[in-house]
């Protein structure tokens, strides 16, 4: 068998310890909890966080020992109450506007709708943001004085190129924002 | 004034004879059947004893010195023991499938007794013999109309009501579609009756009569394993009105709400796994659950309960065997919810 020369032992054992750790932080919650946890409780933030029902089978990953299995009716009658919170048609606009994720969660097909015109909202102005941030570290590039000519002269069309995007997706915003306005108008949220 | 004796109209009299041919066919017919039945019956049988003894074996390679067991669950398909490693320290839980250990994660053995009872009873496993269970076997079938019937599984352990270590037989009747608990000497195969006993726990196969074949399935699958003892399974599919086997042999077969099963045409389609499953892989008590916890994973609405309907297969790769529960009050594309043979949740189409 192969030995590692001498210093990598250390080295391979800090790496299993850091996958290790990767790994319990993937996890839904710490094996010691399992036996104690309230299955109802837990359903309920879950739902209340907009989880799929998949996250129990993360729980179930998450608890191995047969003695502290999750009460699968107990977490699924805690998620619906949660989800009830979780579902009204205004968190959809706020979820949306935050960049958060959706799981298709919700029964009401208003949530859908508004979540998805909110995240165009969000995502054009992050478009926005994001060409504004590469005109300006451009434009700084110019301004310095180690900048070369020619570097400056592609910098400058880079630039113009950019400020053409910005307008187009200046614009998509305008549009996605409309879009919700008029949504949110037309089912009363 | 005496009667004439009416002449015998040759259309009736034809009738009669052909009834009587009838009758005299199926005379000769049924004894046949019978005997198929019970022959299947028989092989199966030899078969679970075959398993018995393969898994005595692993246990006696893998626990050398006749270990002590508190616990034994064994079936055609798979065997599961409790073993006592120390006398400190609690049984070891090992199932044994096909010809290889598997994981006990989310399975369960437990004993009869409280486990210092349990283990105070522990039977070596040099007293776990297959003589006595085929002595008790044959006895059973020597009487009229059990000679088809179909053992289940076998459990051994310590029995609190007999007072000793028993066999307790789980046998579903093929003449009357019941299952029932029986208990034998697991030394001399002699019955053991238990007078006071507690009733058995209630199958999970427990059969109802209902129009709702969803909780007839005990019933089907008991009468299908009369007509066909030991094919394995390919799919199973379960609606209130009827239930559908196809077996991994390709043949099909269907349970009504008349309680009659029928073969129907050969399966030749390619969404079938041929390695096929057992019926012993699944827990069928857990169908009565997962429609309501579909509905709850799918976020379906309350009134889809009652509209639910099973397919329990493999895909065609074989993977893994799956409970899949659909809602048949949507429209296409159906909300599914797919569940482990376990009844565990895996995933949900919503």
């Amino acid at each position: 068998m192969k030995r590692l020369p001498a210093g990598r032992p250390a080295l391979a054992r800090a790496l299993l310890a850091w996958a290790w750790l990767a790994l319990a932080a993937c996890t839904t919650m710490a094996v010691q909890a399992c036996p104690i946890t309230d299955w109802y409780a837990q359903g309920v933030a879950d739902g209340r966080a907009g989880h799929a029902s998949d996250r129990l089978v993360r729980h179930r990953e998450a608890c191995p020992d047969t003695t502290a299995v999750p009460d699968e009716r107990a977490w699924l009658e805690g998620r619906r109450e949660g989800l009830a919170d979780y579902c009204q048609p205004h968190r959809a606009v706020d979820a949306g506007l935050a960049g958060r994720g959706y799981a298709g969660v919700c029964r009401d097909p208003r949530y859908g709708r508004l979540y998805t015109a909110a995240r165009r909202v969000h995502d054009s102005r992050s478009r926005v943001a994001s060409i504004e941030r590469d005109i300006a570290a451009k434009r700084r590039d110019i301004a310095n004085g180690s900048t070369s000519e020619v570097r400056r002269g592609f910098l400058r069309r880079d630039v113009l190129t950019l400020e053409s995007d910005r307008n187009r997706a200046r614009s998509a915003q305008s549009d996605a924002e409309v879009a919700l306005d008029k949504l949110r108008r037309e089912l009363g949220v | 004034m005496p009667t004439r004796p009416r002449a015998v109209a040759p259309l009736p009299l034809a009738a009669a004879i052909l009834a009587l041919a009838i009758a005299a066919f199926a005379a000769a017919q049924t004894p046949d059947v019978a005997a198929i039945q019970a022959r299947e019956a028989r092989n199966a049988d030899t078969r679970t004893l075959a398993a018995l003894e393969r898994f005595r074996q692993a246990l006696a390679v893998r626990y050398p010195g006749d270990p002590r067991l508190t616990m034994l669950e064994f079936g055609e398909s798979e065997a599961t023991a409790l073993v006592l490693t120390s006398p400190a320290s609690p049984p070891e839980f090992v199932i044994w499938r096909g010809d290889r250990w598997i994981g006990t994660e989310n399975r369960k053995l437990e004993p009869w007794a409280r486990p210092d009872v349990a283990a105070a009873n522990a039977f070596p496993l040099s007293s776990v013999r297959a003589p006595p269970f085929r002595a008790w076997q044959d006895a059973w079938r020597r009487v009229p109309g059990q000679a088809t019937d179909f053992f289940m599984k076998y459990a051994m352990g310590y029995d609190p009501a007999a007072g000793r270590v028993v066999v307790r037989a789980t046998v579903g009747s093929m003449t009357t579609g019941r299952i029932a608990e029986q208990r034998f000497d697991p030394s001399s195969g002699a019955p053991v009756a238990v007078a006071a006993a507690a009733p058995p726990p209630a199958p999970k196969w427990a059969p109802r009569r209902s129009d709702d074949l969803r909780r007839d399935v005990g019933i089907a699958i008991t009468a299908l394993r009369r007509e066909v003892p030991a094919t394995r399974m390919g799919a199973v599919r379960v609606t209130a009105r009827e239930i559908a086997f196809t077996l991994a042999d390709r043949s099909t077969w269907r349970f009504d709400a008349t309680h009659t099963l029928t073969p129907g045409p050969r399966y030749d389609g390619s969404f079938l796994c041929e390695q096929g499953w057992a019926e012993s892989d699944v827990d069928w008590g857990t169908l009565e659950v997962l429609p309501r916890n579909g509905v709850l994973a799918a976020g379906l609405g309350d009134d889809a309960e009652q509209h639910a309907r099973f397919v329990i297969d493999r895909p065609r790769d074989c993977g893994g065997l799956a409970i899949e529960v659909f809602y048949d009050n949507y429209r296409a594309p159906q909300p599914w919810v797919r569940f482990d043979p376990r009844g565990r949740l895996l995933r949900s189409s919503q």
